[in-house]
């Protein structure tokens, strides 16, 4: 850490750092209510070495990240296999949350919304309706280049997500434990965002699994597979390679987005997308193809 | 030496230390009355947090899913005498049903409720005199029961929350708890037929409002949460605020009549 730097400079990257959890809280909630174009289309880097990286593999570049986010159509689960039209209609879109109990289950009484009420499009709706899901965020860790050009934070999420579509009949609810790498650049007189590796570590439904012990008795007889949890890598993605597997009690802890460390620049050793770290010499899509900012 | 720029605002660097001074202590701010509210201190909570000055406590505000307390007073009557009247009652139950094992123990004796706020967003406005924020509450409810038994859930809520700065510094002025859901110890949330049955089990602490009105429709989640969440703004605004004549909990044609 530069233990020499101006008055100015120690501002800054206060200033930084403050940025960085307004970024990550606006991303949580407008993700909550799946505005991506407000996000990736706001305070991203509209640039070929902007990455986001999930279990399925890693988004490269702008052009890349922008339909998966909120391209044409818009799907509600933009995670979603390509072949899966979450919301495009009443019957494409399956009953229960992406990590809910999925399986048919009996009931004396209707078991879907659409037995209750009939055609209804649940995400046909304004985002966010009938559901809340809400990735928290805990326990940061951000650290500012000394260069003051780029910061990187480490984020846990103990998650929370429901909705009105679960398999029982009424609500489906599930936690999700996750941690996050991200970086961050100050370029053109702004903060941006630049990198995203989501580590999803684990999940399930509430109260009605013994999560520890159904999942470690799963594993054990092959039913689940360490890393196919949730989704094997899908179509469209230039990086195809699975950076971070979900927990399991049969495997050590993966630290695949370690808390940052104090750091001069934004370089090789010091990124959560390895080879993506340049931000100062590489070309800018326009405001008018990546939606522009109204804020700044 | 190049000013700092934020949202169309230019600071010099003391200009900026207090900017970003006053962020930080907005967020202590919001995190003691969290967790006083939490302990059941919601006493001192107000009179150590909340706005003091007449102009301010006139239309003070406490909202939840089912209206709005309006006035410092009545949010008193809300986050401490009906959390005390129900320590009350839970006491009053586990002594009658247990004579001679509780005698003179305090209220708050067989409840336990904690809240949070994690996720904070924050903007405070250009001129400097006001303050928006959004968490998210992780909560929890328990209350011991006279049989033996207990209820307990984990309780999850948007905070939306208006600051003023007043003589003393930042207060809170309007505050609107949006209870999302209610996930009960030992029963599979799968099983809750919230639209058919009407479950909501947080009902028990809404409490009867100064002002009955739908404020938040939890079965409809977070329909209105883009255009309530905040950003970045001039000043205050009544219509636009956190309270109870503001937008908060109003439905979209109810919006188009704030014309």
């Amino acid at each position: 850490m530069n233990k020499n730097k101006s008055f100015h400079d120690r501002v800054a990257a206060v200033v930084a750092g403050q940025k960085v959890e307004e970024l990550k809280a606006r991303h949580a909630y407008l993700h909550g209510v799946n505005k991506g174009r407000e996000e990736y289309g706001t305070f991203w880097l509209r640039s070929d070495n902007s990455t986001f990286g999930h279990t399925f593999g890693r988004m490269m570049g702008y052009q890349e990240l922008v339909p998966a986010h909120f391209g044409e159509p818009l799907r509600a689960n933009a995670f979603a296999p390509a072949e899966e039209k979450f919301g495009m209609s009443d019957d494409d879109m399956p009953e229960g949350m992406p990590f809910g109990d999925m399986s048919e289950k009996t009931f004396d009484r209707p078991t879907t919304m659409r037995d209750k009420y009939g055609m209804l499009n649940l995400y046909g709706h304004n985002p966010g309706t009938f559901g809340q899901s809400c990735h928290v965020l805990a326990s940061p860790v951000i650290e500012v280049a000394d260069d003051g050009k780029s910061a990187r934070s480490f984020y846990l999420t103990p998650g929370t997500m429901m909705g009105m579509n679960g398999p029982g009949g009424g609500r489906s609810g599930s936690w999700l434990w996750e941690r996050y790498g991200s970086d961050f650049v100050f370029r053109d007189g702004r903060w941006w965002w630049f990198h995203e590796q989501v580590c999803p570590d684990i999940a399930d439904g509430y109260d009605d699994t013994n999560w520890a012990q159904d999942r470690f008795r799963k594993y054990v007889s092959g039913e689940l597979q360490v890393g196919k949890c949730s989704g094997a890598p899908r179509s469209g993605i230039s990086d195809l390679r699975q950076a971070h597997q979900d927990i399991s009690i049969i495997q050590t802890v993966q630290d695949t987005v370690p808390d940052p460390k104090p750091y001069e620049k934004l370089d090789e050793a010091h990124t959560y997308s390895p080879g993506c770290a340049d931000f100062e010499d590489i070309y800018i899509y326009p405001a008018s193809k990546g939606y522009g900012d109204p804020l700044y | 030496m190049e000013k700092f720029r934020e949202y169309k605002r230019e600071f010099t660097d003391e200009e900026m230390v207090l900017h970003a001074w006053d962020k930080e202590m907005i967020q202590n701010l919001i995190s003691r009355f969290v967790l006083h509210w939490g302990n059941g201190d919601a006493d001192k909570a107000i009179a150590d947090l909340w706005v003091k000055e007449p102009e301010h406590t006139a239309d003070a505000s406490f909202g939840t899913n089912t209206g709005f307390f309006v006035g410092i007073d009545e949010v008193s009557r809300h986050l401490v005498d009906e959390r005390i009247a129900w320590e009350e009652k839970t006491l009053q139950a586990l002594q009658a049903a247990n004579p001679g094992k509780y005698d003179g123990a305090e209220a708050g004796l067989g409840t336990s409720i904690m809240h949070s706020c994690t996720t904070p967003l924050l903007f405070i406005s250009v001129d400097d005199k006001y303050a928006r924020y959004l968490c998210y509450d992780l909560g929890m409810t328990g209350q011991a029961k006279a049989d033996g038994k207990a209820d307990c859930y984990f309780e999850f809520s948007l905070l939306l929350i208006e600051l003023v700065r007043e003589a003393e510094g930042w207060k809170i002025w309007h505050l609107v708890e949006q209870h999302d859901f209610s996930i009960e110890s030992g029963r599979n949330y799968n099983d809750v037929n919230t639209f058919i049955e009407g479950y909501d089990p947080a009902a028990r602490f809404y409490g009867e409002p100064t002002v009955a009105k739908e404020v938040y429709d939890n079965q409809y989640g977070w329909e209105y949460l883009f255009h309530d969440m905040p950003r970045p703004f001039k000043t205050y605004d009544e219509d636009e605020g956190y309270g109870p004549k503001g937008k908060v909990g109003r439905k979209f044609y109810e919006r188009l009549e704030m014309l």
